[in-house]
């Protein structure tokens, strides 16, 4: 389980996240979704471990271990991905190195790459990345949504407990978003859990959330089940503003 | 004392009426070692002469190599003037040295239309114990040859010295050579590299080298573009840990017209390491149409490392594209943070950015190496 209590976070002294708080559960999918400068965004770094934020208060813990204090490669140890909204493009190594780096060191083993191949072919082929894509230097010179695919990817092979989803959904044309879609959705089982960050409502025709959280000012001021994030394509988030 | 040690090691010399001595060991006020620690070196214990073998049985039959005592019976015109014109217009005093002293060394010769396809390597063999070296290797690529070699010095039997090195390349028209340097040296080496290079029309010298410095590293390019259209391409990877220091001085000269230049240096520095550069395009009033482009990069990653970068143009025509720039910075946070999120740890994260930081250079060098970079 993923417990989020009353977190604050400021940057240079601004409040960012104000007393937020969530909590997911196994085999649960929560979409958070508002308008630009909520905090979203902050959110997933700071879950993730990004040290330009200040967290001035409260607790985030997985399955009962305080995650706070952890460097970003120790989270990830315990199970925690981040996909990024802006991927990074990294000359001078490869996507298959730098997942099999990533791989070995999150299950603690040295696999060669004969033995890494066995586990990442069939996730190539689910989300229907060629071979060559292997070869080329980390998201460099990617589109978008290739970048975006390669997250995905990423979050497969590497299986955390928890994915937390920085509007994975951006930059992608239709049929990218549905093989984004399908990825998720293979993603999930019952020990699994995501947190789905984005704006528009399109993406969750692909995925299916059991819960629907809109953000302003750095905290939920609306939850509800899926059909909130229609509701919410229809009168936009000034509604939530004014009823907040 | 150091050139005590050396008049002691060549006693039949008689040194002090030499160019080496006249331009006398270097200080501070000498440009190209402002830089550089000299303490160290004038202290330098020297008791012989290093001696530096290459194996030549396997290269191709096509090339004709030999030690510098054969190659003067037969090609001692070309090597005497060859001599003449570095020691003419040289002032740095370990190369004068080097020319004076120098009793072994190499002389390749490519003929013309000679293609060979496959990278040469040149593996010399260092031994001695608080020696001086003399490593010396000349080549001349004749008209529209074309070849590239492998340069992986070996210091099994090497005990401390100074390594005073010179690689010397002659291009003959539309010649093309590639030359990869990749030294790796022991600790207590001190090191000193003259690369020269004159270029004729239409010939094209790619170098690059590839280095982990030392506690003394110096290298010098000196490269004239003597006929149009020649063309070099100069570039270097450094990776410096502990104290080590790099010094790169590059000379490239435009003499004629339409001709192209390239020098791209790389450098990143762990721990207390340092580099410094010194790169300078020159363009004489009659090198119209030169592009000569020069560009020097530097990772910082200890927080005692140190860099120094000046890149220079002196340009007398006016009708030439060039360029020159320097940059020195730190890793980028968020690349660090995107292997951390994967579970990668920061240290192998800057190993691996630092990594890829130099892959530019030693993915091309590595096209004509003969070994794994």
């Amino acid at each position: 389980m993923l417990e989020i209590k009353e977190l604050t976070v400021q940057i240079e002294g601004k409040k960012i996240l104000n007393n937020f708080s969530l909590c997911v559960k196994p085999f649960e999918i929560h979409a958070i979704m508002g308008p630009n400068g909520a905090g979203k965004s902050t959110l997933a770094k700071v879950l993730a471990g990004h040290p330009f934020y200040e967290v001035i208060g409260g607790t985030v813990s997985l399955d009962g271990v305080e995650i706070l204090e952890l460097d970003p490669e120790e989270r990830a140890k315990l199970g925690l991905f981040m996909s990024f909204q802006y991927p990074l493009e990294i000359r001078g190594i490869s996507n298959f190195e730098f997942l099999k780096h990533a791989y070995n060191s999150i299950y603690d083993v040295k696999l060669e790459n004969e033995e890494f191949k066995k586990i990442i072919d069939p996730v190539m082929e689910k989300m229907r990345i060629k071979p060559h894509f292997l070869d080329r230097d980390l998201n460099d010179g990617f589109s978008g949504g290739e970048k975006k695919r390669n997250e995905i990817l990423q979050m497969l092979v590497l299986q955390p407990k928890v994915a937390i989803l920085d509007e994975t959904d951006s930059g992608l044309d239709i049929d990218a978003l549905k093989i984004v879609g399908e990825g998720v959705n293979h993603f999930m089982n019952k020990e699994k859990m995501i947190v789905l960050i984005t704006h528009y409502q399109r993406l969750l025709n692909h995925i299916k959330p059991d819960f629907v959280h809109v953000m302003m000012d750095g905290k939920i001021v609306e939850s509800g089940g899926k059909e909130l994030a229609l509701e919410l394509e229809e009168r936009g988030y000034e509604a939530c503003s004014k009823s907040k | 004392m150091f050139q005590k040690q050396i008049e002691a090691l060549y006693p039949e010399k008689n040194l002090h009426h030499t160019k080496a001595w006249k331009i006398g060991f270097p200080d501070r006020k000498v440009e190209a070692y402002r830089k550089i620690s000299l303490k160290e070196i004038s202290s330098l214990d020297l008791l012989e002469k290093g001696r530096e073998v290459l194996d030549l049985s396997h290269l191709p039959r096509e090339i004709i190599a030999l030690p510098m005592s054969e190659a003067k019976k037969t090609y001692g015109l070309f090597l005497e003037n060859r001599k003449k014109e570095r020691v003419l217009k040289e002032r740095d005093f370990f190369l004068a040295l080097h020319e004076e002293v120098f009793e072994n060394g190499y002389f390749f010769y490519i003929p013309a239309n000679v293609v060979v396809e496959e990278p040469i390597s040149l593996k010399m063999n260092y031994t001695g114990k608080h020696a001086y070296f003399l490593p010396h290797i000349e080549i001349f690529a004749g008209r529209n040859a074309n070849v590239s070699f492998a340069f992986e010095p070996v210091y099994k039997e090497f005990q401390k010295g100074l390594i005073s090195q010179l690689i010397d390349i002659y291009l003959d028209k539309e010649a093309s050579v590639n030359f990869v340097d990749s030294t790796t040296l022991p600790e207590d080496a001190f090191y000193i590299q003259h690369v020269r290079a004159t270029l004729k029309r239409k010939s094209r010298l790619n170098y690059w080298s590839l280095s982990k410095g030392s506690h003394f590293f110096k290298q010098s390019f000196k490269v004239e573009l003597l006929e149009e259209e020649s063309e070099v391409c100069l570039k270097g990877a450094t990776y410096l840990e502990e104290k080590n220091v790099s010094h790169t001085e590059v000379l490239v000269e435009h003499r004629a017209p339409h001709a192209k230049s390239n020098q791209h240096f790389k450098a990143v520095m762990n721990d207390q390491s340092s580099s410094t550069f010194e790169g300078k395009i020159y363009v004489i009033p009659e090198a119209q149409k030169t592009e000569a482009y020069q560009l020097n990069n530097n990772l910082l990653l200890g927080s005692k490392s140190f860099a120094f970068s000046k890149p220079n143009l002196e340009i007398f025509a006016d009708d030439v594209k060039a360029s020159h720039g320097a940059t020195v910075s730190n890793l980028s946070e968020e690349e660090l943070f995107y292997f951390q999120a994967r579970g990668i740890s920061k240290k192998v994260a800057s190993e691996t950015l630092a990594k890829g930081f130099l892959d530019e250079i030693i993915k091309d060098a590595s096209l004509c190496s003969t070994t794994q970079m």
